[in-house]
This record gives structure tokens, C-alpha cells and sequence, in this order.
């Protein structure tokens, strides 16, 4: 009887023993449909194109590219309109025209642009965590391609953080703080690095990206190669090296895999542009500027100021403006025809190849060669129906303000024009088409929300 | 072919040999047994009334028979030495040893005076000897409970047991769709919501396991016949088919149950089918609900007229408008003066009646029994038209072959909860009675004043449009939510040898829950709406689906070796549930009978496409349990839980608990003399470490979302939202109690003391992190709470006279707890922080909490204030510095007084005399504070403008300087309407009450009386109870804003036949 009792305990506590065992591993066993466990999203090469996806598509959050870094806040702080510049276009879009970046609602847009951003960075880091060790699953050419991408897009986050949220070099030192660089994913505060070193670390991403993505795909809805040798050309202009910026901004010139337009078809001139960046949402956020409520624009007389005087032309493809609700070019054209109709080009230009021709134009004035820089500007004006200048080589002083008015011309609500003036650290009292005082504590710095 | 055929041509064969192996085997027992006796005579119970259905065995042979209803029996072949054992429910079991020859055997059954729960403790796992716990645990009958209350057994539970406490819902009121929520010994939780975590879902439907203890992470865990269940399947189960209820509080009692039993755990046994010739046991309930307005005290149609005079409602500076503003004075005063004063109160509330109909058939010979049960209850709430109608069916089939007993049980059901077309009972109470509710013709009126340019007035009606809430109630308008249930539970039991149980139990349920709500474009919620036309009127529809999967193994030993006493028990069990469900809402419904989801226009701009949720959890929970008892004098016991939960971080997905306790009985040592004080007495501590996995079930998990409606050139992407703790753990509490438990005077008084300590120490609670690292906050155990108490119950069986049949025992409980913050995440700063912004004055009308370590998780926080000036009329504030100002400033906050109350307790009755039983019970609570919210929101928070006010705005508020009044003066101006008062301690109020939950009266009716013997009846009863008879309370506050609360009669009939 003993050894029968003994025999019942000795077999259940085996099967518990056995239990616990499995148990485990049964407990961890929970998917969920709706949202998909990470491990199931890597665990397919299309898993990291969503992942990637879902960064871009984050990145044409209204908040970030698809309407504020781009046509809304930054063009306001840019000057693209003078148009309707009253209290009534909601105290987000009157305090960046008023350059009120201290203001209680530009100061929570800054804390929402850096949490997206910052998000979208963790998304791009946990990818490359991922991607390593499933570095076998990937066909072709797509373990580059992902990897590239990504480091290229982390290293375009940071640069556009570091330029909202910290001094402009040329504003002074930089080496004071800059942003954290975060590239790896966890709970825990990361330090800040100087100016100098996130423009450093900027580059070395930019150049393992460059290494990896290959020089023959031109697909301009994602980051490319050459959209990568644009922002290493932004960002060395950006540092004050025209040396760097230069060779950076030829390579992509010379190439000549990206061409100028011939045609007024799409004034966005989508097809010459080295990066694109494609929003879902573009027929709503163009609508919440230049209709609705805001209205935003540019006056005609203002428009003749910026496309027509000095070395302008009426027939300027870029100065075509119309009416946002009738898309008529007669009556009160305010808003940029590149937008009209609402979302027929539903992406936003990241980097443009005739960024590229302004930034060696710039480079050409610092080495004093007039004619090149004259040469260089007088390409882009062609492709956009004006005439050379008249002169082979202006004066330096007028290629300054040439190069000035061509961004304005040809960036006009895109947001670039934003940094453009930090870029130089213009005056405020120098920015054009000021239609309501700029506030007393206006800065080029958004502030941190940490 | 041919093969099959052999296969089953042998298969065919060996049944045969088996069969007839069988009846020679019978036939054998038959003649090896042939000397054996047959055994008659009667059973019957003290006052010698025959006991039917009592259960005569045989104890050597097993052989069992059942009484008949006249009490008599026939026991065959029983050895002639045998022992035979009488046994019924609730009465002592009678062992008879056969003397030689006897061949008649009466017995009378003596009453059990100790109830089930004193002689094993059923945790719901197994059953232990009472001699072997050392735990905290009060076991209550189901007759008990209903006796108490027969419509809800947590009410009962509630009014009984004193660590059991419900949140009384001021806004839902007697809401019959309302669920009871509980918690026993206090919360644990820091009622916070995990902001900021996308995966934080709301509950598909009570009837969801995960949902429902989600929307209530402080609910104890429910235990349903040895199964996990839902508050709703408890609450809409039939209450005549409870046995009992064990509410197990502390460590020792509830560690079996390891990961889940920080909250404590609640055991519900359904009664189990008796043996014996078919019974069917027949109660019926009625009762009635009648609405509570008492509490509302509202001005008439002219004194809200003056109030809105002297508020500045019919002024104006602009002398255009001030004449518009008169004419609507005088256009309704006008109407007053004609005698308009409706008492919107009385409209939307009615008298409801509900109905309990139970039936249960039960019988069974030998080894086979079954029982039938079915149940139709449906009750009506006091606003018209809402009601909640169960229908139950459940089906248990029990069979005992030698030492194996396989029982089975189906249960199905069905809830169906209509909520009132007639809208929120606040809506009532806010409207002004110089409307008319109904035009000359009797037609109930939808806008309840023309417009200015019917009227040719100047300007539009102060206040905008007034519709009738009461005008939903003549459209067709569909709002409930109904549930479906199934479940099947087996369980089998193999008793292996006297003292050794092996147990397996397979429980599946699933519950389909639905609601729909439709409200035509006529509805008065439009009348105001900016919609276009073909948006009017919606619909909503809710389907789920939900399952529960629970498996069980557990194998028990008992043994008794002299002074020895050793029980183990080990187990293990998984449980896996999920469930999922799709919400669709559309728009654009504008003629009223076209009441179906196809019929609408389309999904709106608001809802846009269906939403779906669906989640999975699966835990697993092994255990050991040993107790070991000496001489009667000295028990200890320990046990150990392991559990693991998908709920858990990566790097924790097990989980150890444990916990032990001993016991000391000392009135079985040796020192103890004999006395006529003390008789029995016994001290017990235990300690142990339970958890609380009450929280999402993803929190632990890294999950990509898909985004649908966005797309990047036609593809999808996935972005990463939350940053997932691999390192979250399950919460766990440190449970400590030590109990006393005397029996005094003989048995005159028996006393039960516990004296607990719960701290909890990792709550979930959300981390903000720097937003750098791509989120804005995480999960982590961060937080901390203590609740430490005592208990004390009383109980004396004041009057035992069996021989006049008079029996009076008096109850008295009383417990009391605190509750400290231990600790806090930083991320709780920011929640006091926006809870305590000077900068949003319309949201700090109310109290907002505030959690601060050292400070209870409900302790009001409040402006001090000095009263009102009599000078001025304005509010004296005190502020932190100790100066006074006129200014209300949120930072001036103190904490003021604890919502949780110092006592809680009740006390009860129960009277018998011969065939009339007298019961009642009442609770109390003395000691709490509460922020009368109703009183400032009708007296100084009103909006004069829109709805109507308490008449202390006209009689109580300072007038002239001078008046020494409690509440402040009317401000008068252009936006006086709405008046503003800010959390101030003048409106923080005792909280003591004295509620009379309930009183019943019965009567057993003899079964020796005429009738009842034509009617074939066997135990007649009648029973009326009436429930919330009476309170008294220090503070008057309107009670059931949103629906009101009800007292009611409840009017029983049971009777066997």
C-alpha cells in the first residue's frame, strides 16, 4: 500500500514537474491580431519595409513634414506668405510669424516635433537592431538597401532636430549643446552632444549609408544615394566646410542622374528632385494652410517684388499663384499654383537637385569664382523660363542676393527658407515680407521640450 | 472491407465477454451475499417530522438507498455487522452499528448547528479540514445571503461580511444594468489610467474575463464552482442555486492561488443535485422597486424664475437685449403664474415590478443523480422601461462508479439589459418646471418653447432651445446590451484511497455579448446638433466573442496518525481566454422605423469605419500545500504557488508565491482549565506573497501597429508606439493577518478578531521617460500602497430554545482600514499637476485626486476655507502660508479628510419562532468624509441659465451684508448663469450613515396542514423582504443623479414537492 502511495505521488509530481517546464514556453505563446509582435515583423524582409514605411509615413505626420516643417510653421517663420497675417489664422501660425518661438503654442509644438521625430528614431533604431541578426533572410541587395535607408533617415531626423533646436554655427560656437543622438533603443536618458559631434556623427551615417545604398537606384519617393550626397552637401554647407559641400554638390550635379525640367507640367518639379517625400494626408494639410480658416498666401504685389524685379521675369514658371478655392490665376491669386489642385502632387520635396546647384553657386562665391556661380544659377534659370543673366559674372555681392532670392523663388512653402535664414543668422529686421512686428524675444532657436 | 469487418466483428466480441463477465460477476456477489439482511425503518429530524431524501448506507459495502417522503427506507442486502450511516443535508450524520438481528433501524437527525464552511474550508481548489487552516475565511450560506437580500447576493455579501465593501455608483443609482463593483480589504491600486499606452483597451463587455478585471483592477478574484468567472455571470446567476459563498482574505487562504489572489478571492458553490426520488423545488420572487426622490429638494417654477431674476438672466447693459431678456421674463412668468409647475422628477420614473422564477428538479438513485435547474428572472429598474431579464438553464449529471466520481455540468444563459428610452434621470432634474411637459391635447411636447420669432420677440430665449427628454420616450428607439453564455464544466474525482483524492476539472465558457443603441434623427439630442440632414440619428452595434478555457489537476492527501494530522495538496492549472469583438456605428437614420444598421445613410464623420478588438491571455498556476496539524493544538501550514501569465515581461514570465501561517487552539492545551468564560480559543498568524495581475494584457509585449487609412504609395506601414518593459513583473502584495477566534459563555457569544496588514509595493504605474528615447512614457513596477485593518465580528445565539422552538441570534460586525501611498513614479507628479492647475477652473468644480506618498489613495483635497463673509458674501480661503484671500488658488490645496470611512459595519438579526422567521440587517459607516458634489453643483455651481437649482439658492445664499449663511452669494452679471465654486473644504462633509439594507419576514408553513398535504407540498415557504428601508446619514446629498436609487419589496414563495 505504501509503495502504491509513493508510486501516485512520484507520478503527479513528475507531471508537474513536467508541467512547469512547458509552461513557459506556452505562456509566451500569445499573439495579437490587431498589433503585430515585433518578432512576427521581423521575421519577413516585408516586415522591415513596413517598419520602414511606417517611418515615413510618420514623417508626413502634419506635425513634422506633411504640413509644419514644411508649408506651415516653417514657411511662416520662412516668409513664403504676407497674406492674411492676423490673429484669426490660430495662435500656432501668429506666433511663428511673429517669431515668438518662446510662445506657449510653438513651444508645445516644439515638444510635439521632437517626441514624433524622436519616435520615428526609435522606430529606425529598433529596425537596426533587428536587422543584424536577420541579416540571412534578406534577398538581392535589401539587407544594403533597409540598412542604408535607415541610417540615411536617422541621420536626416537629427540634422533637422539639431537645426530647429540648437544654434546655428554660424551664429556662433559649436561647440556648445547640441541634441542627444540616440542610436539605441532603450529607457534610459541619453546624454547630449555638442553641435560639432552630431553634425559628426550625422556624417558618419550619412557616409555608411552612401556606402550602402547603390548609385544606380533613383527612386525618389525614399531616401536614395544621391538624396544622401544632397543632405551631406546641406549639412557641410550647413558647418561652414564649402570644401566638402562643394564636391558633394558636384558629384550629384555631374552625375547627371537626376535633370532639370523642361516643362511647366508640375511645378514641384517632382521628377529633377533627389528625395520625395509621399503624404497621405497632402489634400487636408494644404487645405489647413491655404484654405479653411488660414488662408495663408503671398500678395500680388509681393509676388512682382520677389518673381518680377531685379533679375526676374513675369514668365517665371515658379510665379504662378492662384486663387486656393477657384484655382483661377485672375482675381486674388495667394496661393502657390504647385499646390493646385489640392494633393495632385501628393508628396513634399526633401532635397532638390537645384539645392544642389545654389549650394555649389554658394561654395563658388566663397572661392571668388563669379563666372562659376553665375554659370551654375543661370542652369537652374533656364529651367524655369527666365533668361540667363545678363552678365557672365555678377558682382559677389549681387550673387549673394541672387542666391538669397533663388531659394526664396524656388523653396517658397517648402520650409526651407526657415533654415536658410538661421543658416545665415540674418537679422530679423532684415526678413522680407514682415507683415506684423516680429516679438522682442524672437530667436531662430525652438525650445527643447528636456 | 472484410477487415474492418473482423476488426469490428472482434471489437464486438470482447464487449460481449466483458458483459457477460460482468453478470456472472453480479450474479456471484448476489449469491456470496445471499445471507444478507434487509434493513428498514424511518428517518426523522428533531421535532420528529419525517426527513425525506436523507441517505442511508451501508459504510463497509457502499450500498445506499434514500429515504422516501414519508422518511421511511429499505436497505437491501446489508451485511449483518454492518455500520450504517444516516446522513442529510444540514444535519449531523448518525452512525449505527447493526446489533445482531436487528432488522428495524429508526433514527432522528439532529440539526447541524455548525455550518458547512466549519467543518472544511473550500478554497476552491480543495477542500481542507477546518483543523488544518490557519487562514482568514468567512463562509456564508446561500440562504443566509438571500435572506438578506434575494434579488443580488453581492449586496448581501456586502451588508454581511465587513472587508467586503461596495462602491456605491451615485450617478447609476439602482441602475438594474449596473454592476456591483467590490473590493475586499481596500484597493491596492492607485486608481490611475495607464495614459499614454495605446494598448490599454476598454472592456468589450463584462462578460469578458480579461475586461472585466480590467475596468476593475481592486476586483477580487470570483471563483465559480472551482472556475474563474465574471462579476456578471455572478450577478445575473439564479441566487436559489448558491450554496455557499467563502470569502478568503488573507495570505494563507488565498496563495493557491499565486498571481491573481492579492485582491482576495470569493468561492461560489452551486448546490449540488440530491439522491433520492425526484424532487422538484419550486420559488418564485416578486418584487417592487420604488424610486427614492427624496433627497431632491428643487425650486418651483416661480422660484426658479426669481433665482434667474436675481442671477441677472433678464438683464442686460444693451438696452435692445434687456428688453428681449424681459419679454421671456414675463412671456414665463407668465406661465408660472397660470399654474405651469411640472414636476419633471415623476416623469421618467415608475413603480418596478421584477419577477424570479426558479425551478429545480433534482433525484437520482445510487450512483447516478442529476438536477435540473431553470430560472427566469426579470426585474424592472425605476426608470420606465428599463429592465434586465435573465434566463438560465443549467444541467448537472453526476455519477459515481466505485471510487470514481464524474460529474458534469451545462450551463446556459441568457441576459438581456434594456436601458430607458427616457435619458438620464438628470436630465430631469435639471429641467424648469415653468415648462409644460405636455400640450392641451395630451401630446408630449419635443421643443419646449416656441422660438422668438413665433413669439415676436427680440431676441433669442435665454438658455438657447429646451427640448423634452421625455419626448425619446415616443420614439422607437433601441438601446440594451444582451449576453449570451455557455459553459460546460466535468470534473472527476478519483478517490484513491480513504484520505487521497486525485481531482481533474476542464472548464470551457464562452459568452456572446451584443448591445446596440439607436436613436432616430428625431431624437432630442439632434435638436442642437450641427450635422447636416443626412447625418441625423445613429446607430450602434457591438458583437463579441469571448472564451475561457480553465484545466485543472489536483491530487490531496489527508491523514490522521494519532495526534498527527498532515493534509498536502498539490496542483496545477492553465487558463487561457480570449476574446474579441467589433464595434460599428453609423449615421444618418431619419424616420424612426427603420431601425436596422443597413438602413442608415452611412458611417458619419465621426465613426468612419468599424473598430474591432481582440486579445489573448493564457496563464498557468502550479501548487503545493502543506499543513501539518499536532494533538489539535498546533497547526502550521505553507504553501508555494509558481504562475506564469503572457501578461508578464519577457524576462519574468514566472512568477513564485508563497505563504504560510500556523495556529494555536489554545483551550486544547493541557494548562487550560475548564471555565465558564472562555471555551474555545484560538489565535492564528499568517504571512505570505500574493499578486495582482489585473492589467493589460500587452504592456509587456513590443507591438507594431498598422496604420490602414494612411498608406506610402500603396504600402502599409508599421510604427513601434509604446516601448515595451521586458522587465515588468506581476503586482505583488504582502499579505499578514493574525487572527483570534473565542468562543465564549457556552457558546453564547462567539468572537472572530483579525488584524491584517496588506502592502503592496510594485504597482504598475507609468514612468515618463525622456521623450529623446522615441516615447513618452513606459510601464515599470514603481508604486506602493499599505492597507492595514482590523476586522471584528460578533455573534450571539441569544435565545436557543428547542424545546419552545425559539431561536434569536444577534450578529454585529465592524472592520476598519487604512490606506497609505507608499510610493510613486515622478509620472504621477504630472497627473497632480494637471490636476491641480489653477489655469482650468471649470474643471476643479470637484475634488480632482491628488497622490501623495504618506496620504491615502482617497483623500479629498481642498482649498481650507473660513466659510463665507458675512460682509461681503464671498468665500474666506486659507491660503498655505496660513493668510487669508478671497482668491481661490489650486495650489492652496490640503488634504481634508479621508473618503474612507473609520468603521464600517453591520449588524443583523435573526429571530425564529416556531414557524416565523424575523430577520434584519443594517450597515454603517462612520468616520469617512465626502465632498457633497450634488449639494455645490445645485447650490453655488449652478447654471441658472440652463437647469434648475436646489431652493437653498434662494433661501440659503448670503443675500445683504450681515447674513451669516453657509453658502455664498448669487453673482449676478451677464454670465451669471453659471455660477463657479472650486473645491473648498466647506463642502467636504461627514460621511456617517445608517443604512437598513434589509428586513424579511417568513413563515415555514407545517407540512402537517391540510393544504399543504393536498397540494402534494413538502416545506412551504413564504417570505417578504424589503431591501434600503431606511437611512439616516449626517450628509444630505441627491442620490442617484443619473438614475434613481430604489427601495424595494421582495416578496418569496418557496415550496418542495
Amino acid at each position: 500500500m505504501k509503495s502504491f502511495k509513493i508510486k501516485i505521488l512520484t507520478v503527479v509530481g513528475g507531471l508537474l514537474l513536467l508541467f512547469s517546464a512547458s509552461c513557459k514556453k506556452w505562456v509566451s505563446d500569445t499573439s495579437e491580431p490587431l498589433q503585430v509582435d515585433e518578432s512576427l515583423v521581423f521575421s519577413t524582409e516585408k516586415g522591415f519595409q513596413d517598419v520602414l514605411t511606417g517611418v515615413y509615413l510618420q514623417m508626413g505626420d502634419s506635425t513634422l513634414y506633411g504640413r509644419d516643417l514644411s508649408m506651415g510653421v516653417l514657411s511662416l517663420l520662412g516668409r513664403s506668405y504676407d497674406q492674411n497675417i492676423e490673429t484669426s489664422i490660430g495662435p500656432l501660425f501668429y506666433e511663428s510669424a511673429r517669431y515668438n518661438l518662446q510662445g506657449a503654442d510653438l513651444k508645445k509644438y516644439a515638444a510635439e516635433v521632437w517626441i514624433k521625430m524622436y519616435q520615428s528614431i526609435a522606430n529606425l533604431n529598433n529596425l537596426l537592431v533587428n536587422i543584424e541578426a536577420k541579416k540571412s533572410i534578406f534577398t538581392g541587395n535589401n539587407y544594403n538597401r533597409y540598412k542604408g535607408e535607415t541610417l540615411a533617415l536617422r541621420a536626416y531626423l537629427h540634422f533637422d532636430l539639431l537645426r530647429l533646436f540648437t544654434m546655428a554655427p554660424a551664429a556662433g560656437t559649436s561647440s556648445g549643446p547640441g541634441i542627444p543622438y540616440i542610436k539605441t533603443i532603450s529607457p534610459g536618458k541619453a546624454a547630449i552632444s555638442t553641435i560639432d559631434e552630431v553634425m559628426g556623427m550625422c556624417i558618419e551615417d550619412l557616409k555608411t549609408a552612401e556606402s550602402l545604398l547603390s548609385p544606380t537606384d533613383v527612386t525618389n519617393y525614399r531616401i536614395n544615394n544621391w538624396a544622401v550626397k544632397g543632405m551631406l552637401a546641406r549639412l557641410y554647407l550647413y558647418k561652414g566646410d564649402h570644401e566638402n559641400a562643394k564636391l558633394c554638390a558636384n558629384s550629384v550635379i555631374e552625375s547627371n542622374k537626376f535633370l532639370l525640367a523642361k516643362t511647366n507640367a508640375d511645378l514641384f518639379f517632382t521628377n529633377e528632385n533627389l528625395f520625395n517625400l509621399f503624404l497621405y494626408q497632402s489634400q487636408s494639410f494644404q487645405k489647413s494652410v491655404f484654405a479653411d480658416q488660414a488662408k495663408l498666401g503671398l500678395t500680388a504685389v509681393n509676388q512682382t517684388e520677389l518673381y518680377v524685379k531685379v533679375n526676374g521675369a513675369v514668365a517665371d514658371w515658379r510665379k504662378s499663384f492662384v486663387d486656393p478655392t477657384t484655382g483661377n490665376g485672375t482675381g486674388a491669386p495667394f496661393m502657390p499654383k504647385k499646390f493646385y489642385p489640392f494633393a495632385s502632387k501628393p508628396s513634399m520635396p526633401m532635397v532638390r537637385l537645384t539645392e544642389m546647384y545654389y549650394i555649389a553657386a554658394e561654395c563658388a562665391l566663397k572661392d571668388v569664382d563669379a563666372v562659376k556661380a553665375t554659370a551654375l544659377l543661370d542652369t537652374v534659370r533656364v529651367h524655369r523660363n527666365l533668361p540667363k543673366y545678363p552678365i557672365a559674372g555678377l558682382t559677389l555681392e549681387n550673387l549673394g542676393i541672387e542666391i538669397k532670392n533663388e531659394y526664396q523663388k524656388e523653396f517658397i512653402a517648402e520650409g526651407q527658407m526657415f533654415f536658410y535664414y538661421k543658416r545665415k543668422n540674418m537679422p530679423f529686421a532684415t526678413l522680407p515680407f514682415t507683415k506684423v512686428p516680429v516679438d522682442g524675444n524672437a530667436s531662430y532657436l525652438f525650445v527643447k521640450p528636456e | 472491407m472484410s477487415n474492418d469487418y473482423k476488426i469490428l466483428n472482434k471489437t464486438y466480441r470482447s464487449i460481449c465477454r466483458g458483459l457477460s463477465a460482468l453478470l456472472l460477476l453480479n450474479l456471484l456477489s448476489t449469491s456470496l451475499f445471499a445471507q444478507n439482511v434487509t434493513i428498514t425503518g424511518t428517518v426523522k429530524d428533531e421535532k420528529g417530522g419525517p426527513i425525506p431524501g436523507a441517505v442511508v448506507q451501508d459504510v463497509n459495502s457502499k450500498i445506499v438507498t434514500s429515504t422516501k417522503a414519508n422518511g421511511t427506507y429499505e436497505l437491501k442486502n446489508v451485511s449483518p455487522k454492518a455500520t450504517l450511516r444516516f446522513s442529510y443535508v444540514g444535519f449531523k450524520p448518525v452512525y449505527m452499528p447493526l446489533k445482531s438481528g436487528e432488522k428495524i433501524v429508526d433514527v432522528i437527525l439532529k440539526a447541524s448547528t455548525t455550518t458547512l464552511a466549519e467543518v472544511s474550508i473550500n478554497n476552491g481548489l480543495y477542500k481542507r479540514p477546518v483543523g488544518n487552516f490557519t487562514g482568514a475565511a468567512k463562509a456564508y450560506s446561500g440562504e443566509e445571503l438571500k435572506m438578506v437580500n434575494p434579488r443580488n447576493v453581492i449586496q448581501a455579501l456586502a451588508a454581511i461580511d465587513p472587508s467586503v465593501r461596495l462602491t456605491e455608483n451615485n450617478i447609476l443609482g439602482s441602475d438594474p444594468n449596473q454592476l456591483p463593483v467590490i473590493q475586499i480589504r481596500g484597493q491596492n491600486n492607485l486608481p490611475v489610467s495607464a495614459s499614454g499606452n495605446p494598448t490599454t483597451g476598454t472592456p468589450v463587455s463584462n462578460g469578458d474575463m480579461m475586461s472585466s478585471y480590467l475596468s476593475n483592477p481592486n476586483e477580487p478574484l470570483l471563483i465559480l464552482d472551482g472556475f474563474q468567472t465574471t462579476m456578471q455571470t455572478i450577478y445575473d446567476m439564479d441566487i436559489n442555486l448558491i450554496a455557499s459563498i467563502t470569502v478568503l482574505k488573507d495570505a494563507a487562504a488565498t496563495v493557491a492561488y499565486g498571481s491573481k489572489a492579492a485582491n482576495g478571492v470569493i468561492v461560489v458553490e452551486t448546490k449540488q443535485p440530491l439522491p433520492g426520488k425526484i424532487r422538484a423545488t419550486y420559488s418564485v420572487n416578486f418584487n417592487i422597486e420604488l424610486p427614492d426622490l427624496s433627497s431632491y429638494d428643487l425650486l418651483d417654477a416661480e422660484g426658479i424664475l426669481e433665482a434667474q431674476r436675481l442671477a441677472g438672466i433678464y438683464s442686460d447693459e444693451n438696452r435692445f437685449n434687456d428688453i428681449a431678456k424681459k419679454q421671456w421674463y414675463n412671456y414665463r412668468l407668465n406661465n408660472a403664474k397660470r399654474g405651469v409647475n411640472t414636476y419633471w422628477l415623476s416623469q421618467p420614473v415608475q413603480i418596478g415590478f421584477g419577477t424570479n422564477h426558479s425551478f429545480s428538479l433534482s433525484g437520482g438513485a445510487g450512483a447516478l443523480r442529476y438536477g435540473l435547474n431553470l430560472n427566469y428572472n426579470n426585474s424592472e429598474g425605476v426608470m420606465k422601461e428599463s429592465s434586465r431579464s435573465r434566463y438560465n438553464l443549467s444541467y448537472n449529471l453526476s455519477y459515481v462508479v466505485k471510487n470514481v466520481k464524474f460529474d458534469n455540468r451545462i450551463t446556459l444563459g441568457y441576459t438581456k439589459g434594456n436601458n430607458t428610452p427616457w435619458g438620464s434621470f438628470r436630465d430631469y432634474a435639471d429641467q424648469f418646471p415653468f415648462f409644460r411637459n405636455k400640450d392641451e391635447a395630451g401630446n408630449i411636447i419635443k421643443i419646449l418653447e416656441p422660438n422668438n420669432k413665433e413669439l415676436e420677440f427680440d431676441g433669442n430665449a435665454p438658455g438657447g432651445t429646451f427640448t423634452n427628454p421625455s419626448y425619446n420616450s415616443t420614439l422607437n428607439i433601441k438601446d440594451y446590451s444582451a449576453n449570451l453564455s455557455i459553459g460546460n464544466n466535468t470534473n472527476v474525482e478519483w478517490t484513491i484511497m480513504d484520505g487521497l483524492q486525485l481531482r481533474g476539472s476542464l472548464g470551457w465558457n464562452r459568452n456572446v455579448p451584443e448591445s446596440e443603441s439607436f436613436y432616430p434623427a428625431d431624437h432630442t439630442s439632434f435638436v442642437k446638433s450641427i450635422s447636416i440632414f443626412s447625418e441625423l440619428g445613429s446607430y450602434g452595434q457591438l458583437r463579441g466573442i469571448n472564451t475561457a478555457i480553465d484545466g485543472k489537476i489536483n491530487g490531496s492527501y489527508h491523514k490522521k496518525m494519532g495526534n498527527h494530522s498532515l493534509f498536502v495538496a498539490v496542483g496545477g492549472s492553465f487558463q487561457q481566454t480570449s476574446s474579441q469583438s467589433t464595434r460599428v456605428g453609423v449615421t444618418g437614420i431619419p424616420i424612426d422605423y427603420l431601425s436596422e444598421l443597413g438602413l442608415a445613410n452611412g458611417f458619419g464623420l465621426s465613426n468612419t469605419r468599424p473598430l474591432s478588438n481582440k486579445s489573448l491571455t493564457k496563464s498557468l498556476s502550479n501548487y503545493l500545500s502543506l499543513s501539518y496539524n499536532y494533538d489539535d493544538r498546533y497547526t502550521a501550514e505553507f504553501t508555494f504557488n509558481q504562475s506564469g501569465s503572457s501578461q508578464f515581461g519577457s524576462n519574468n514570465k514566472l512568477a513564485p508565491f508563497y505563504g504560510g501561517g500556523v495556529a494555536w487552539n489554545i483551550t486544547n492545551e493541557d494548562f487550560f482549565k475548564e471555565n465558564d468564560i472562555v471555551q474555545s480559543a484560538k489565535l492564528r498568524a499568517s504571512f505570505g506573497i500574493t499578486g495582482n495581475q489585473n492589467f493589460s494584457p500587452y504592456m509587456s509585449t513590443q507591438v507594431y501597429e498598422y496604420s490602414f487609412i494612411n498608406d506610402y504609395r500603396l504600402s502599409l506601414g508599421a510604427l513601434l508606439n509604446n516601448y515595451a518593459n521586458p522587465d515588468l513583473k506581476w503586482q505583488q502584495t504582502l499579505k499578514q493577518n493574525l487572527g483570534l477566534t473565542l468562543g465564549l459563555f457556552k457558546g453564547k457569544i462567539n468572537v472572530g478578531m483579525d488584524l491584517f496588514r496588506e502592502t503592496t509595493d510594485n504597482l504598475i504605474l507609468p514612468l515618463d521617460v525622456a521623450p529623446s528615447t522615441g516615447f513618452v512614457n513606459y510601464q515599470d513596477n514603481l508604486g506602493g500602497t499599505r492597507n492595514q485593518g482590523y476586522e471584528v465580528s460578533i455573534s450571539s445565539p441569544l435565545i436557543k430554545n428547542s424545546k419552545r422552538n425559539i431561536f434569536w441570534t444577534v450578529g454585529f460586525n465592524t472592520g476598519h482600514y487604512t490606506n497609505v501611498i507608499t510610493r510613486l513614479s515622478p509620472a504621477i507628479e504630472a497627473i497632480n499637476k494637471a490636476n491641480n492647475s489653477s489655469f482650468d477652473r471649470e474643471t476643479q468644480k470637484s475634488p480632482l485626486p491628488r497622490f501623495v506618498v504618506g496620504q491615502s489613495t482617497t483623500q479629498i483635497w481642498a482649498v481650507p476655507s473660513f466659510g463665507i463673509d458675512p460682509a461681503t458674501g464671498k468665500e474666506v480661503f486659507e491660503k498655505l502660508d496660513g493668510s487669508r484671500t478671497f482668491i481661490w488658488d489650486a495650489n492652496d490645496k490640503r488634504p481634508i479628510g479621508d473618503a474612507n470611512s473609520k468603521f464600517k459595519g453591520g449588524m443583523s438579526s435573526n429571530f425564529t419562532y416556531k414557524n416565523f422567521v424575523l430577520n434584519f440587517n443594517l450597515v454603517f459607516q462612520t468616520g469617512g468624509y465626502m465632498y457633497n458634489q450634488t449639494l455645490v453643483d445645485r447650490v453655488e455651481n449652478v447654471d441658472l441659465l440652463s437647469g434648475n437649482a436646489d431652493r437653498r439658492v434662494l433661501t440659503d445664499r448670503w443675500k445683504q451684508p450681515g447674513d451669516h449663511s453657509s453658502f455664498k452669494s448669487l453673482v449676478s452679471g451677464p454670465n451669471a448663469g453659471l455660477q463657479l465654486t472650486n473645491a473648498t473644504s466647506r463642502f467636504v462633509q461627514k460621511n456617517d450613515f445608517l443604512d437598513i439594507t434589509s428586513m424579511t419576514v417568513g413563515y415555514n408553513f407545517p407540512s402537517n396542514l391540510k393544504w399543504v398535504k393536498a397540494a402534494r407540498l413538502s416545506t412551504p415557504r413564504i417570505m417578504i423582504t424589503q431591501n434600503n428601508f431606511a437611512r439616516f446619514a449626517t450628509i444630505k446629498t441627491e442620490r442617484g443623479t443619473g438614475y434613481p436609487f430604489a427601495r424595494s419589496f421582495s416578496f418569496g414563495l418557496s415550496t418542495n414537492f
